[in-house]
């Protein structure tokens, strides 16, 4: 179901922790994922449920600038999960 | 034949995504918007023609902008509550640039207020883009703080917007027309960001330390993976192999029955006298649509160089704003070199003065809160996004309650003096004695504005990483 870009086997990593953005709209998000990845240390893998399209973007910019592996990236019914390592 | 079949489908398939699935890139919708935006001001030049010429005087149309929309909207919901707020009636007209108001129409219905026709047709295109891309879904926000935002930036919006005569939009078209009025909401909308993102900060910051008290220590609690979704619909199978629903698989089909409706509609109401109204709202929707399919957002360009260090949507602002001025100009000369198409040369300038500066701050700190600005509202409540929804019926109902304020003349003494005598007063052109001055001007002061955005985007994720 729906579209998935993932780069690697999403199955293959368990994420260290899980945020829930779902109901958030731009810029909150972006800014919570932000700020939980600053809190986490490199290696460590979340991941991220939203369902505000804006993500489809921001999340992706935000990992290939601050040097995070976008392990996956999943839409399922207009929801957006991400699996990111920092 | 079946691999001749198959690689026509397998085209089609690899096409469909890449052009209706996956976001487009920034650039590419930001010309589309130009197309659009450019398709609006020539449509309106025309039925500007046919109206002098007496061949048509009832199809006025408009270049793109949501502002008399607002009024028009608000009106209607304000009927519907009960004739609340103040009394409005729709029209339409031309303000030659001495002053007088000529060809001035009312309408029967408000909807044929041609910037209400464009909001309806931005919603339309986004509403459409979302469905072939099976992204509609009616999301709806848990947490209170949501609603709080979005009533609070509806209200800031909502005043903006009546002090600086208009919206983000409108200030692309005003860009495009090289009036005074643009500058100063450009530079009022991005001071207006700045705070707004300081404010949005602030309350993160104060929500990380509320939750840390009871939490898993990093501010959030766990995700409750699908448990309480907070997307009522469509719902999701249980699990994964469940299949797609059918409120997720038919989303394209509808999309194509509502387009197909469409098409029918505009050709029954070109027919009856308004071909300029029918074919600007098709550009209105192409507008929606480019802004949803590339996640076009003001609120976003605006606002993230100062909150997360990201300024791509800026320079894609800063693209269509440069190809608006470029477009509009074929229109323009033709205005200036014909008397009876002189308004053609200063479509979407208005007064100016300190009331834009103060109304684009308070517009820009709004649509950071928000999240949203109007058409921007306008194609992601069409993804159903219900907090934007709360947003935006805010937004149309103050600015509607407090648009004749706008028309007194204490309101035009003190906050929009330049231009109420000669239009032409706040018009660059006309200020510099000089067109490729105004133009190389404008694109000048836009691309200063992307390159400060750039600068700040630098220095916040520079502060983001290092911290």
């Amino acid at each position: 179901m729906g579209t998935d870009t993932g780069k690697t086997d999403a199955k293959a990593v368990s994420a260290s922790k899980r945020l829930d953005v779902k109901g958030f709209v731009c810029p909150r998000p972006m800014v919570m994922t932000m700020n939980l990845l600053k809190t986490m240390n490199p290696g460590d893998t979340l991941e991220v449920v939203a369902n505000d399209s804006s993500v489809k973007h921001s999340i992706p910019s935000l990992c290939e600038r601050a040097g995070y592996k976008l392990l996956s990236q999943r839409d399922e019914g207009g929801e957006f999960i991400f699996l990111i390592q920092k | 034949m079946d691999e001749f079949e198959f690689g026509v489908l397998g085209w089609w398939r690899a096409w469909y995504k890449k052009f209706f699935r996956e976001k487009w890139p920034l650039w590419l919708s930001a010309i589309f918007m130009a197309i659009s935006g450019i398709m609006a001001y020539g449509i309106a030049t025309w039925s500007l023609a046919r109206t002098v010429s007496g061949a048509n005087p009832y199809d006025q149309s408009k270049p793109l902008g949501t502002f008399l929309g607002l009024k028009e909207l608000g009106g209607i919901i304000n009927n519907l509550l009960g004739k609340i707020g103040l009394p409005h009636y729709p029209f339409s007209g031309y303000i030659w640039p001495d002053g007088t108001v000529n060809f001035f129409r009312q309408y029967p219905n408000p909807l044929l207020e041609p910037t209400a026709g464009t909001m309806l047709g931005i919603l339309f295109g986004g509403l459409v883009a979302a469905l072939l891309a099976k992204e509609f879904a009616l999301k709806v926000p848990l947490d209170k703080s949501e609603y709080g935002l979005a009533v609070s930036g509806g209200v800031m919006m909502g005043f903006g917007a009546v002090f600086m005569f208009g919206c983000p939009l409108v200030s692309t078209t005003n860009i495009g027309a090289m009036g005074v009025q643009s500058i100063l909401m450009v530079t009022g909308m991005t001071i207006g960001s700045y705070f707004g993102a300081k404010i949005i900060v602030w309350l993160e910051k104060r929500r990380m330390a509320l939750k840390l008290a009871f939490s898993d220590g990093a501010g959030y609690r766990p995700l409750m993976h699908f448990e309480k979704t907070r997307t009522i619909w469509p719902r999701l199978p249980e699990s994964a192999d469940g299949g797609e629903p059918a409120s997720i698989k038919y989303q394209p089909h509808l999309a194509l029955a509502l387009m197909l409706a469409m098409v029918a509609v505009l050709f029954r109401f070109g027919h009856i006298g308004y071909p300029a109204l029918a074919l600007s709202f098709g550009a209105a929707t192409l507008t929606g649509f480019a802004m949803q399919r590339g996640g076009i957002c003001f609120a976003h360009a605006y606002r993230e160089p100062f909150l997360s260090g990201f300024a791509d949507m800026s320079r894609a602002m800063a693209l269509l704003y440069i190809l608006l001025i470029l477009g509009f100009l074929p229109m323009k000369l033709l205005g200036a070199a014909t008397p009876d198409l002189a308004y053609a040369e200063i479509f979407a300038i208005s007064p100016a003065g300190v009331g834009v500066l103060i109304g684009a701050a308070l517009f820009g700190v709004g649509m950071a809160l928000n999240g949203a600005c109007v058409s921007d509202s306008l194609w992601r409540t069409a993804e159903g996004q219900v907090k934007i929804w709360i947003g935006l019926l805010t937004l149309i109902c103050v600015s509607s309650w407090f648009f004749p304020m706008r028309e007194e003349p204490w309101f035009k003494t003190i906050f929009a003096p330049y231009g109420s005598k000669n239009i032409r007063d706040v018009y660059l052109p006309h200020i510099l004695g000089s067109y490729p001055l105004a133009v190389a001007l404008m694109i000048g002061i836009i691309v200063l504005w992307a390159l400060l955005l750039t600068w700040f985007s630098g220095r916040t994720f520079r502060k983001y990483m290092e911290g």
